[in-house]
Order: C-alpha cells, then sequence, then structure tokens
C-alpha cells in the first residue's frame, strides 16, 4: 500500500503543471510523513495514537489525488475585498519567488499529519497584508466537497497592523477536513484573528494552525460542530518582547469527539503568552484538552500564563486534561491553572430566585462562563460570537 | 391590593436530617415579619424551602401564594408569581455581566421585554438610591464584591423587581449605617404593597423597621412569636427562650 | 527516649564494602529459590516470588522516564546480606564506616544498627521495650521478613494485593527480590500515639535494596509512620526498587512519611498505593533529596464514598540528578476528595518532573480534586517540568489544578538584603518558606531535621 501511495502521488505531481519546487516540496513532505509516528508526543501517546488512525484512510486519500488534482474543493469568499491584501494561489507561485520560504518552513513541531496535508494539498492561498491596509479582511472558507486538504499562509509584514477574520465551514454532512493553516508575522507588528469554526454534524476534521510569531498576536477563536475534530496550535515565539495571546472557546455535544492541542514555546526573550481555553461539553460529548507551554534556555524574563476550564453538562460527558509545563530557565515566570466543573446549583437557583427560566439560567451560566473574561471591544464581533 | 403567602405545617428535610419542623408563618401585604434565631436553626432552610430549592425535600405541609398551591411549582415559577427570595450568601456568576442578568430578571418577572437603554435608564435611577457606582454596570454578578456591595446589589433587585412577597435573608450583615438606612426606607416604602419576611441574626434593623410580628426560631421550629417585647427578652436571656 | 541531635554533612563516598552474601550477577529462577530457601519462607511466599519473576523477565522497561536507559539491570547484584541484622560485633565494622557515622555524629546505638551489627544493648532494650508496648495494644510492627512467618494469615490476605505484582516492571522485581521493609498492623479503633520510625529510628533493614513494607488500619485506626530518615543514607546499590502498600479500612487513618536522601548514584524507583475505604483518609507526605533518578508516584484508590487522599510531595534536585515524581488519586466512590501538593526545586543543572494522574470515571459523584505544583528553578541549567493528567468523566465532580514555576525574584533578594539577611541566609529563607507546607506535616523532631537537610543542600549547591 505504501508504495502504491506514494507512486499515485509522484505520478500525479509529475503530471501537472505546478512549479517545480513546490513538487519537491511535497515530496519531500511524504517521505516525512511516512517516516513518522502518529503521535510524536510521548506525553500526549497513549491518548492520541488510537483516535488518530481515524484520519488516515489511504485507500480515500488515494481516490482524491487521482481524481481530484487540482480541482478547487474551497471556496474562498472573501466577505470584505480589503486594499493592502494581496493573496495569491499558493500553486501560482514561482521558482524564484522569496515567498516560497514561507511554504517550505519547518518548525519544532513535527506531526505526521501536519506533514501529509502538506504534501497533498490541493488547494491553498498564500496572504500578505501590508500596512496599507484598510479595513479588515473576512474570509470565509467553505468546503464544498467530501474531502479538503488545503494548505493557508498568513504572512503579515513588517510594522503591519491587521485584522483577520477567518471562518470554516462546509456544506456536506459528512465531508473530511485537513487544513494546514500557517501564520508568520514580522517585526513589530501586531495581528487580531478571529477564527471561527463551525462545521456539519458528521464532519471529520483536523485543523493545524502554526503561529510563528515576531510580533504581537491576538487570536480569539469559537469552534462548534462536527463529529470528531482535531485541532492543533502550534506557537512559537521568537522575537524579543512579544505578546501572544489566545482565547478558545469550545461548543461540545452531541458524541463530538474533540481533541484539543496547543504548544506554546517561548523562543524570544521576554515574551509573554496568556492562553485561556473554555469548553463546554454536553450531552456525550468527549473532550480532550492538552497544552504544553514550553520556555527555552535563552528566552529570558518571559511570562506565560495558561488556563483551561471546562464546564460538564451531560452524564456522560468527559473533559481530559493535560496543561504541561517545560521550563528549561530560570528567569521566568509561568503559571497554568485548570478546572473542570459543573454548573453550581446554587448558581442556578439564584437566576432562578430572580424568575428566570432554567433553559435562560443555563444559557446565562454557560455563556458568561465561555465568554466572561474576553475583552470585546468591538460589538460586532460579539454578536458573531454570542450568536451561539 | 392583599396579597399573602401561608406556610402551614412545613417541615422539610435533606438527605437524613429533618431541618424544619411543622413550620405555620402567614405574612400578608403590609406587614413586616421578623424572623430570629441562632445559627442553624432551620432560618436560611426555610428561605430556601420557599423559593423551592430541589435539595430539600418537603415531607409534610403547604405553601400557598393568595390561596394556590407552591410546592408545584419550580423556583423560578415562584419568582415569577410575585416572590422574592434574597441569598444570605449571594453567589458569584463568572462572566455574567451584571446589567444583563438584571435585564432577564426584570424582564422575565413583568413578562416583558424592554431596551438596553430604557432599562439602563431603570436601574440608574435606583444605583444611586442604593449607593452603588455606575462601574457595577460593567462587572460581573458579584465577582470581586465586597460583602456590603453583595447585599447592596440584593436590595437593586428588591427594589427593581418590586415582588409581592419579600423574604429578605440577612440583608442587613454587613451593612453600614448610611446602607442601613436605605434600606429600611425602602422597605417602608415598599410596604403598603409588599409583605416581608426579614431573617436577621441581631436586632439592629428593628430600630429603623417596625415589625408587625417577631418569631423565634430553634431547632427547626418556631417557638415563640410575639411583639417587640419578645426582642428584649432575647437580649437579656438570649436563645434560651422559648 | 532522648532528644537525637544529627549533624549531617555531605560527601562522597569511594570505598567499597564487602558484602558477605552477594550473588552473582543476573538472575534466574534458581536464585529466586535460593533466596526463599535462605530466609525460611513458607512455599506461598516462594511461589509468589517466582510468578513475579516470570511477570518481570517479560515486561519492558518503562520507556517513559528520562534516565532510566542508564539503568542496566544485569550489572545488578541483586542480593546483599549486608543488611542482615545478624553481623558480627562492631569490631568487625570496618573503620571507614565508623568514622562516617561518627562525622554524622549519630549516636552510638544507631551507629550499630547502622553498621549492620546486632543491635547493642541500650537500643535493643529501647526496641524490645516499645515492640512490648505497642503488642499490649495489638498493635503488630515488625520487619516483613519476621511478618511472613509469625503472622502468616493476616500477610497472606494483603501482600500484593494493592500493588500486584504484575504492576510494572519494578514491582514485579521486588516481588520477586525483596527483603526487609516493615509491617504494621493496628486493631480496630487503635491510635498509635506517635509515629511508628520513631521507636528505632535507624533500622538496617532499610539499607535493603528491595524494602517490601505492608501497613495495615483495621477500621478506626490511626498510624503514622516515618520511612529513611534525613541522616544521609549510604547505599553501594545502585537501584532501590521498594513497594509499599497502605490499607486503610473504613473511618481509618494513615500518614506515611518519607524523608529520603540519597548520597550517590542511586536509582530509586518504587511503587506506593494506598486503598482507602469508606471514609478513611491516606496520606502521602515525601520527601526527595538527592539521588541520580527518583521515580514515585504515591497513589491513593479511594474504593468507598467519603474515603479522602491527601498526597504532599517535595523535589530537591542538584547537579546531574532528576527527580521524577508525582502522585496519583483515583476516585473510584462517590464523595470522595483528592488534595495534591507538589513542590520542587531544582538547581545547578538538576531536572525535577512532575507527573500526575488523577481519575474520576462516570459514577464517582460529587467526587472533588485539587491538584497544585509549585517549582522553584534557580538556573538555566536546570530543568522543571510538569506533566498533570486529568481524566474526568463524572459530571458533578469539582475539578481544579493550579501550576506555577518561578524563581527567587531579585526583589525578594534586595528586600532580605535591605533588613541585613545576607544573600545565602535569605535563599534558605525563602526556600524553606517554599517548603514550608511540607514541614508542618513532620512531627516536631523530623521538622528540625529536614530543615537542616535542605539547608545543608543548599549550602553545597549554591556555595
Amino acid at each position: 500500500m505504501a508504495d502504491l501511495f506514494k507512486s499515485y502521488i509522484d505520478m500525479k505531481l509529475n503530471m501537472s503543471s505546478i512549479p517545480r519546487w513546490l513538487i519537491d516540496y511535497k515530496q519531500k513532505e511524504f517521505k516525512e510523513f511516512r517516516s513518522m509516528e502518529f503521535e510524536a508526543n510521548p506525553l500526549f501517546k497513549k491518548d492520541s495514537e488510537a483516535r488518530e488512525k481515524v484520519f488516515l484512510n489511504e485507500g480515500e486519500l488515494i481516490d482524491f489525488i487521482m481524481n481530484k488534482g487540482l480541482d478547487k474543493t474551497v471556496d474562498y469568499r472573501f466577505n470584505k475585498k480589503s486594499d493592502g491584501v494581496a493573496y495569491r494561489d499558493i500553486i501560482s507561485i514561482g521558482d524564484d519567488d522569496m515567498s516560497r520560504s514561507l511554504i517550505e518552513y519547518q518548525d519544532n513541531y513535527p506531526d505526521k499529519m501536519r506533514h501529509l496535508n502538506n504534501a497533498l494539498f490541493t488547494t491553498g492561498k498564500l496572504i500578505d497584508l501590508r500596512d496599507d491596509i484598510s479595513g479588515e479582511l473576512d474570509l470565509t472558507e467553505t468546503t464544498k466537497d467530501k474531502l479538503e486538504i488545503s494548505k493557508d499562509v498568513f504572512h503579515v509584514e513588517k510594522g503591519s497592523q491587521s485584522r483577520v477574520i477567518l471562518e470554516f465551514t462546509n456544506e456536506i454532512e459528512n465531508a473530511r477536513i485537513y487544513k494546514n493553516v500557517d501564520i508568520f508575522t514580522e517585526e513589530d507588528s501586531k495581528l487580531t484573528m478571529f477564527i471561527r469554526q463551525n462545521f456539519r454534524m458528521e464532519t471529520i476534521a483536523l485543523i493545524n494552525i502554526g503561529v510563528h510569531s515576531r510580533g504581537d498576536i491576538e487570536i480569539i477563536s469559537v469552534d462548534t460542530g462536527g463529529k470528531i475534530i482535531r485541532y492543533k496550535v502550534y506557537a512559537e515565539l521568537l522575537s524579543g518582547n512579544t505578546n501572544y495571546k489566545e482565547n478558545k472557546i469550545m461548543i461540545c455535544n452531541g458524541n463530538q469527539d474533540i481533541d484539543v492541542t496547543d504548544f506554546v514555546r517561548h523562543v524570544g526573550k521576554g515574551t509573554k503568552s496568556v492562553v485561556n481555553f473554555r469548553a463546554s461539553a454536553d450531552e456525550e460529548a468527549k473532550v480532550v484538552i492538552k497544552d504544553i507551554i514550553t520556555i527555552e534556555e535563552g528566552a529570558d524574563n518571559s511570562d506565560a500564563l495558561l488556563s483551561s476550564n471546562g464546564i460538564m453538562l451531560g452524564e456522560n460527558t468527559k473533559i481530559n486534561s493535560i496543561p504541561a509545563l517545560e521550563i528549561k530557565t530560570s528567569n521566568v515566570k509561568a503559571k497554568h491553572s485548570a478546572s473542570t466543573r459543573h454548573i453550581d446549583y446554587q448558581n442556578e437557583a439564584y437566576c432562578f430566585s430572580r424568575g428566570i427560566d432554567e433553559k435562560e439560567t443555563k444559557k446565562i451560566i454557560i455563556n458568561g462562563f465561555l465568554l466572561g473574561g474576553l475583552e470585546l471591544k468591538d460589538e460586532a464581533l460579539r454578536e458573531r460570537i454570542e450568536m451561539n | 391590593m392583599e396579597n399573602r403567602i401561608d406556610i402551614e405545617k412545613l417541615s422539610v428535610r435533606i438527605k437524613e436530617k429533618n431541618l424544619l419542623r411543622e413550620v405555620s408563618l402567614h405574612v400578608k401585604t403590609g406587614e413586616t415579619h421578623i424572623l430570629m434565631g441562632p445559627n442553624g436553626s432551620g432560618k436560611t432552610t426555610l428561605a430556601r424551602a420557599i423559593l423551592g430549592d430541589k435539595r430539600y425535600t418537603v415531607t409534610e405541609g403547604r405553601i400557598e401564594f393568595n390561596g394556590a398551591d407552591m410546592l408545584k411549582l419550580k423556583p423560578h415559577e415562584r419568582a415569577r408569581m410575585g416572590i422574592f427570595v434574597s441569598f444570605q450568601e449571594p453567589v458569584t456568576l463568572q462572566g455574567v455581566n451584571t446589567l444583563s442578568f438584571l435585564k432577564a430578571s426584570y424582564e422575565s418577572i413583568n413578562s416583558t421585554k424592554v431596551t438596553m437603554s430604557e432599562f439602563k435608564n431603570i436601574v440608574g435611577k435606583n444605583l444611586q438610591r442604593i449607593g452603588l457606582p455606575e462601574s457595577v454596570n460593567e462587572r460581573y454578578v458579584n465577582e470581586g464584591f465586597s460583602g456590603g456591595e453583595k447585599k447592596k446589589f440584593e436590595l437593586l433587585q428588591l427594589l427593581l423587581l418590586k415582588p409581592k412577597i419579600a423574604i429578605l435573608d440577612e440583608i442587613d450583615t454587613g451593612l453600614d449605617l448610611d446602607s442601613m438606612k436605605v434600606l429600611s426606607n425602602a422597605v417602608n416604602e415598599m410596604l403598603p404593597e409588599t409583605g416581608f419576611l426579614i431573617i436577621t441574626h441581631n436586632d439592629r434593623i428593628l430600630k429603623h423597621i417596625k415589625p408587625t410580628l417577631v418569631h423565634v426560631m430553634k431547632e427547626g421550629s418556631i417557638t415563640r412569636s410575639g411583639g417587640l417585647e419578645l426582642v428584649e427578652e432575647i437580649e437579656k436571656g438570649g436563645y434560651k427562650i422559648g | 527516649m532522648g532528644k537525637l541531635e544529627i549533624k549531617a554533612d555531605r560527601y562522597d563516598f569511594k570505598e567499597d564494602i564487602d558484602y558477605k552474601m552477594r550473588f552473582p550477577n543476573g538472575l534466574s529462577e534458581k536464585t529466586i529459590k535460593n533466596l526463599s530457601d535462605i530466609k525460611g519462607e513458607p512455599n506461598w511466599m516462594k511461589e509468589f516470588r517466582l510468578n513475579a519473576y516470570r511477570f518481570f523477565s517479560r515486561r519492558p522497561m518503562p520507556s517513559w522516564i528520562d534516565g532510566l536507559d542508564q539503568l542496566n539491570l544485569d550489572d545488578i547484584s541483586y542480593f546483599a546480606l549486608a543488611s542482615e541484622k545478624k553481623s558480627t560485633s562492631w569490631d568487625e565494622v570496618p573503620q571507614k564506616i565508623k568514622d562516617t557515622y561518627d562525622k554524622l555524629g549519630i549516636p552510638e546505638a544507631e551507629k550499630k544498627a547502622l553498621g549492620g551489627v546486632e543491635a547493642m544493648f541500650d537500643s535493643t532494650v529501647v526496641y524490645n521495650n516499645v515492640r512490648e508496648e505497642l503488642k499490649k495494644e495489638g498493635i503488630i510492627f515488625c520487619d516483613t521478613d519476621s511478618a511472613v512467618k509469625d503472622y502468616p494469615e493476616l500477610v497472606k490476605k494483603y501482600f500484593g494485593k494493592v500493588v500486584s505484582p504484575n504492576d510494572n516492571k519494578f514491582a514485579a522485581l521486588n516481588s520477586a527480590l525483596w527483603s526487609g521493609g516493615s509491617f504494621i498492623y493496628v486493631p480496630k479503633g487503635v491510635k498509635v500515639k506517635l509515629p511508628l520510625q520513631a521507636y528505632f529510628r535507624i533500622n538496617a533493614a532499610n539499607l535493603g535494596q528491595f524494602e517490601r513494607t505492608l501497613i495495615i488500619a483495621d477500621e478506626g485506626a490511626d498510624v503514622t509512620y516515618i520511612e529513611g530518615c534525613s541522616a544521609t543514607t549510604y547505599s553501594k546499590e545502585s537501584l532501590h526498587a521498594a513497594v509499599v502498600e497502605i490499607i486503610a479500612m473504613k473511618g481509618a487513618h494513615v500518614k506515611y512519611i518519607t524523608i529520603q536522601s540519597w548520597v550517590c548514584d542511586v536509582f530509586s524507583v518504587s511503587s506506593k498505593r494506598a486503598f482507602a475505604y469508606e471514609n478513611a483518609y491516606v496520606e502521602w507526605i515525601d520527601a526527595n533529596v538527592g539521588a541520580k533518578l527518583t521515580a514515585k508516584y504515591p497513589s491513593v484508590y479511594m474504593l468507598e464514598p467519603g474515603a479522602k487522599a491527601n498526597i504532599l510531595s517535595i523535589a530537591f534536585a542538584d547537579k546531574d540528578q532528576h527527580q521524577d515524581a508525582g502522585a496519583k488519586a483515583v476516585h473510584l466512590a462517590p464523595a470522595t476528595s483528592s488534595v495534591i501538593r507538589s513542590k520542587s526545586i531544582c538547581l545547578n543543572g538538576g531536572r525535577t518532573t512532575y507527573r500526575g494522574l488523577v481519575k474520576i470515571p462516570r459514577g464517582s459523584r460529587d467526587s472533588s480534586t485539587s491538584v497544585t505544583c509549585d517549582a522553584l528553578i534557580f538556573d538555566d541549567y536546570s530543568r522543571t517540568d510538569t506533566y498533570p493528567y486529568m481524566e474526568i468523566s463524572e459530571e458533578s465532580a469539582d475539578v481544579s489544578h493550579e501550576a506555577s514555576v518561578g524563581k527567587i525574584g531579585d526583589d525578594q533578594r534586595l528586600y532580605m538584603e535591605s533588613r541585613g539577611i545576607p544573600e545565602n541566609e535569605g535563599i534558605n529563607m525563602i526556600v524553606l518558606g517554599f517548603v514550608g507546607e511540607f514541614v508542618k506535616e513532620l512531627p516536631l523532631e523530623f521538622a528540625l531535621e529536614f530543615n537542616r537537610l535542605i539547608k545543608i543542600n543548599m549550602e553545597n549547591a549554591v556555595g
């Protein structure tokens, strides 16, 4: 099977009209994919291995390569076209283009499926955000097909200030979606990003978000929907004195299987990270939240704060959390806290005593739990989030 | 318009423990009842039972509001009927904005809908009266509130929701003199339209509010009921009386 | 009993000790059988050992502990009778050893017990008198070897039931080769007034490689046991794999305190587990200083409603040391609660790792757990990691976890100095404050010694 898979890929690649460098890159990525184990991190091995295999269905993938080729499976809709945003199809990037380095970049987090996505993607955009951007970038990516493998690269140029709204959704019920999203921010830049993920009920999705930051970043993400979701964030804070702020809100119900992994790696001196997870799990949802904050030697004066909180609403829900810290230098402050709770009847009774009915009470308390503390100055954004 | 709540031989237990034994109490519009008693005597349990806290089981007796059986109603339904129960230990609702909360409560009790700006007005008037700053509107329910602020927030709700019968559980604890005056003014002002059951630990409030009846609770039962002279007896002899 | 003053110094041992009996390197069923025969054990224990050995040979080494790959199990001589209580006279104890104990300031009686010599007159008297006192109340306290012979029904009922030989490779090794350790049985409703180890401070059996301790607290019993001592422990053996099993029956309270301070390259891997029944309360208070690699995760399995666990662990890692420690709390019944606190200090390239597991499966209604891990890291060569796992499937559970890592701030140092306290002393105070929670759990004499121990380790480390 292994050889077959590789042969199909090589054949397809050579038949296509994509640039030579991209063919070489994809072949290299496929090799990496083959050589790796499913879960490289021994800490998570026990938890992940069996569950990850659901994503690798070689037959289906071969079928995809043979039949889809390079046709678009994703509809990119730019809701607000802004000046100062330049976007190109990755496939159209020529051999001498400097942007190649962004596509080919390898970070510290080898991941099997991430390599596979890089080898097989058929749709992908490189989006350059420059300083003269007016307004914000509002992009909705709708998967139109049963299988999507895509790679998006966002690049925020030096000194730029950008706002990006990114929404992932799909049309066909039991689709499989594999996305690699890589965000590069240069020095003195500031990026605010809102990622909204709303998949159909039977969808299986694997989203890898690599953040390679030399500037300040703030990400708010809201995830709902899907059946089996793997959401991985690999953030590396490379330059000194930058800030990384991530607020992740997950609303899980039905019989969802949600696995979120978040790595935040402090490399530059004086880097600060604040990561906040909030998940509500209802009905039969199973949620696993893993995060590792690593502070490397040399990242003096760094500060990391991680908070992971879950609220269990149903009898059959399960929340596993593994919040880990790896600290390799002394001149830092790192703190994390995790909690898993249920709704305290006392809190509900308080609302009841003020005439608020059960459904409304639950909504108020859960929204308070999920959204409280999010300083959303933007009313429009807040409404978009509260829509759930 | 007269409203009344009738508690008839109410017995309540939690798990295996009997907390209230055949408690009877009647409160009408225009009346102020004071309930006193040592810690653990069951005062808060009574308040909870009137609210309908599901953790407590009613083993016998009745609670009726204007003749209608309350025991089969859920807590929020009882609140909608016009019964307000303040909490001795008000809870903190993480992330829930005070204004949004008050608005949801107001709309539900009054079966109406208001715009946020209308509501802000309504609240604003009362905030001044109570001595809570405008900034309270930006905060989360009871999060980071001092003891006194929490009680004031309860008082704010009392004024906003204008209940028919109000059961106030130790709302006077932790209030400074000015706030105490605000509380008593509010009670006296609302009295023509409201019936009050004030649960208290000490008699400070009696200097400002004239009670209709004073009750003493001990070990789950009301042992004595009487006028102000009862309070004097307690002051002299402690709760040993009755 | 007088107050025992110990001044401990830390230094390297380079001498060899010739043991009277050593098995050749490597293990086999024959060696196990020999061991059992020498000890004069009943058949059921021999079988127990053999089964454990079979399991041991099949199991692979755990891959998730860093540094364990340096341990070559074939290289180790598995049974040394130097820890045998029946030794010769004091004269035969090597001078170097005697000097060591002199330096440590250990009183006469204990020197001899340490040296493996038959306990001298006074300590024998003390020892026996105390044992007699305990016996009057029905409390059994003896070494495990004797227990197998003297109380077979009791031992057979509980031995290996909490930590089964199949549990992990090192538990299997211990189950096959165990020797020494303590056996304690406290009858219903009996509260043991003083911590048991205090009765004989240095038990030669403590130096054993594969100690096996079994503590059974019957309903309503209360006992505190202290393992190890703050006097630096010498051991030539590079592997120590102990097993401690605790059974706390309804309403019982067991507090197990370990202060282990190794002087040389030791791999210390132990399995410590307790079963807590209805309303029972088990506490593991664990301090580890030194050793090349320590891997221990004291656990409490709360089997019936109302059971409670308190696990407090302190780890101190200096150059070339790795303390991989943690805790495990498994809530198998409703209304159970656990509190886990871990404090670690690493410096000069030392490494501390916290590994914890809290499991609250569905059905363990209204259970709660709180985990706090704090780490103090002194410099950039050292490393501290925290890996907690929380598996929560019960909706009404209340779970909270907090961890923080930091170093002694410049502000703190400055403050100390501005009050006239020199730097080293200031650091000591801060470190002692940091481990203060642990010290509170210790009986007074041990508290003082523990503080001294930390101080000495800090002096050596910080210079």
